[in-house]
């Protein structure tokens, strides 16, 4: 900064020798240190050596005049501002224009008035601190870019090894994301369990670029982790709302679809935290259902029993399922107004191939978005039906387990039916056995397994729902919300589940027995016909048949044993 | 635009916000309930009439204060919200929390 009315460096440049004594005198009076130039060249010279703060400008000189050095010396400036006034007898415009126009800033003219002199020193010397500020902050404002840019880069980085992870081998749903400026902050995830169903989310955290990415850490591993141990959307809910919560400022939160594609492709469950109404599209009735925000969103505050229920929408016939981010509604074109809810359904209806769903709304939106500024991130999820979904086998997956050698243990646990309520058992079970005894690449298989079991322990032994309850339109809403009701409402009953494990070779094998204390039923049925046999809950008990080495029904059908074998070298049977 | 803060006699603090209510207005509205006079309100009224557009800035703002009186929804009121802004507070169902009108 340089104060007002310090001392200064001035180059005085005149041809006459009596002006630049009378100039010098007067100036090294106010304090100014003067360097002293005769002509245009020596001027420029003298410049480049002692880069003063200021110049006074003789005009006419013979070789090279003012006018022609002070563009010169105006050009080795550059950015920074070294005033120049012109010391001149002359008054008529067309010498003033002149002089303005070679880069001159101010004149002085003969003779040479002390008071204003001073006070355009000092008005120029206002014009040089100003700029020196402004170049100043320019520079900082330069780095603060630099790192912003360097910010934006890594949470680039987190979230694209995010997304990375997600489980692609699917062709059940179709995503598509355009971000506002340099990436995404919505957050779109996909992942297996391992009884075959497929998670999905898609949210918006508060914040972009890297206050985006922090949330999006918790919230990608705690999805994936917990979808492949096979625990429920419930306690994934619980346990990202409980993450989000202690981590997070209190002013940040993230809005969220969770939804999970059945194994078999028939049913969705949608759980809607802040976002807009999700779409059920269903292209016979050409009806669309909405399905809006029912809870607060996630990381503010505990959710509650209520909070906890799914909805349930059958997609075996050709019904499509649209989750989207707000900033695919609130998208205008150059007149301001939004693309809206309206402008999206019907995007939806005019596609009547559903495997287009997702190019046909973007396609929509780009036509009506032409030429507007886009004001936020825009993403979309399209979920099909049933043959949309590919089929796929059990996967031989390595897991994080280290190999531990087969050996004898047993494990046996009671659980009364109100205690069945707080949580979901397979998940339990199956990662003990895998924390126990780490059966390499048999954990899809293992929790298949145990999820059947348990299912129909809970389901047909203590609750008393029967699989047919499932058939028919919207079976499995109601199916569902019974089982919840009734659990919610149960007082007496038990499961007991035991887990014996022999080791065999270079493997093992497990015996698993559930046992409910409900009536019992007649298992004959059950055996006679397996093919495409979904009488009971998942992927019926003819996957676990075939799994299995052993299975059968004891006492009155309210006992199940099951028999597992694995090996580290042999392939597995199914 | 942006806020104005005025404090009654019987200690209710009136916000009102005009405009846009979003990031640009995050200091000012921290300000309105942090200073000496506005700290310990008996309660808070914000007064969106005038706001014709909020976002996810804001929420999250809202939230920062709910947090300053310790979840007590009483003590926060939000009128005259606008049939946009009652829209945005409806889908993220703050009405959980706040005491809107």
């Amino acid at each position: 900064m340089v104060p007002l009315g310090a001392p200064m460096k001035i180059l005085i440049v005149d041809d006459e020798p009596t002006n630049l004594v009378v100039l010098t005198a007067l100036l090294v009076k106010e304090g100014h240190a003067i360097i002293a130039a005769t002509n245009g060249q020596e001027a420029i010279e003298k410049f480049k050596m002692e880069r003063p703060d200021m110049v006074l400008m003789d005009v006419l000189m013979p070789d090279m005049d003012g006018y022609e050095a002070t563009a010169s010396i105006k050009e080795l400036c550059h950015d920074d501002f070294v005033p120049v006034i012109f010391l001149t007898a002359l008054s008529d415009e067309q010498s003033l224009i002149k002089g303005l126009d070679a880069g001159g800033d101010d004149f002085l003219a003969k003779p040479y008035s002390r008071a204003t002199l001073r006070a355009k020193i000092r008005a120029m010397q206002r014009i040089r601190s100003l700029n020196i500020a402004l170049r100043e902050q320019r520079d900082e404002l330069a780095h603060y870019h630099r790192k912003t840019q360097e910010e934006l880069e890594l949470a680039k980085h987190v979230f694209a090894a995010i997304t990375r992870n997600s489980y692609h081998d699917v062709s059940c749903f179709q995503s598509w994301s355009e971000a506002q400026s340099h990436f995404s902050g919505d957050l779109i995830l996909s992942a297996r369990t391992p009884t075959g169903d497929v998670n999905l989310l898609i949210g918006d955290c508060t914040g972009h670029g890297l206050s985006a990415a922090v949330g999006a850490i918790p919230i990608s591993d705690i999805f994936y982790a917990m979808s492949k141990k096979g625990f429920s959307i419930g306690e994934i809910i619980q346990e990202m709302n409980r993450k989000l919560a202690d981590l997070m400022p209190k002013d940040m939160f993230f809005a969220a679809c969770f939804a999970s594609v059945s194994a078999d492709g028939c049913s969705l469950s949608i759980w809607n935290a802040g976002m807009p109404d999700v779409l059920v599209f269903d292209r016979e009735c050409k009806t669309a259902q909405r399905i809006g925000s029912a809870h607060l969103p996630l990381g503010i505050q505990k959710y509650d029993w209520r909070d906890m229920g799914m909805q349930i929408v059958d997609i075996s016939s050709n019904t499509t399922v649209l989750f989207y981010t707000d900033g695919l509604v609130e998208a205008t074109n150059e007149a301001g107004e939004p693309f809206g809810l309206a402008r999206l359904e019907q995007a939806l209806c005019a596609e009547p191939d559903r495997e287009r769903t997702a190019d046909a709304v973007t396609q929509a939106l780009r036509q009506f978005t032409a030429g507007a500024r886009r004001r936020d991130d825009v993403s979309l999820l399209a979920v099909g039906g049933k043959e949309w979904c590919a089929t796929s086998g059990f996967s031989y997956v390595h897991g994080e387990h280290t190999t531990r050698m087969p050996a004898a243990w047993r494990m046996e646990a009671t659980f009364s039916a109100q205690s069945l309520r707080n949580f979901e058992l397979p998940p339990i079970v199956s990662n003990f056995v895998m924390d126990v005894q780490a059966p390499e690449g048999h954990a899809d298989r293992i929790c298949t397994v145990v999820t059947e079991l348990y299912s129909n322990a809970l389901e047909h032994g203590l609750l008393g729902l029967a699989s047919a309850m499932k058939d028919g339109p919207h079976g499995f809403a109601r199916y569902y919300h019974l089982r919840e009701s009734r659990l919610a409402d149960i007082k007496d009953g038990s499961i007991r589940i035991s887990l014996v494990h022999r080791p065999l070779g270079e493997g093992g094998e497990l015996e698993i027995v559930v046992a409910d204390s409900g009536p019992g039923f007649d298992t004959r049925p059950l055996f006679t016909d397996l093919a495409g046999n979904s009488q009971l809950s998942g992927r019926g008990i003819g996957v676990v048949r075939a799994l299995c080495s052993e299975l059968e029904y004891l006492g009155n059908g309210n006992t199940v044993r099951a028999v597992y074998h694995w090996s580290n070298t042999a392939q597995p049977r199914y | 635009m942006g806020l104005s803060v005025g404090v009654s006699d019987d200690g209710v603090v009136r916000i009102v916000v005009r405009g846009r209510f979003d990031f640009s207005v995050h200091r000012e509205f921290r300000q309105a309930y942090t200073s000496n006079e506005t700290r310990s309100a008996k309660r808070y009224v914000i007064d969106m009439a005038g706001a014709e557009y909020i976002d996810s800035a804001a929420l999250g703002m809202l939230l920062l204060l709910r947090d300053h009186v310790g979840a007590d929804a009483s003590k926060i009121r939000l009128m005259n919200c606008s049939a946009a802004v009652r829209d945005v507070l409806q889908v993220s169902n703050f009405d959980r929390l706040f005491d809107i009108r």
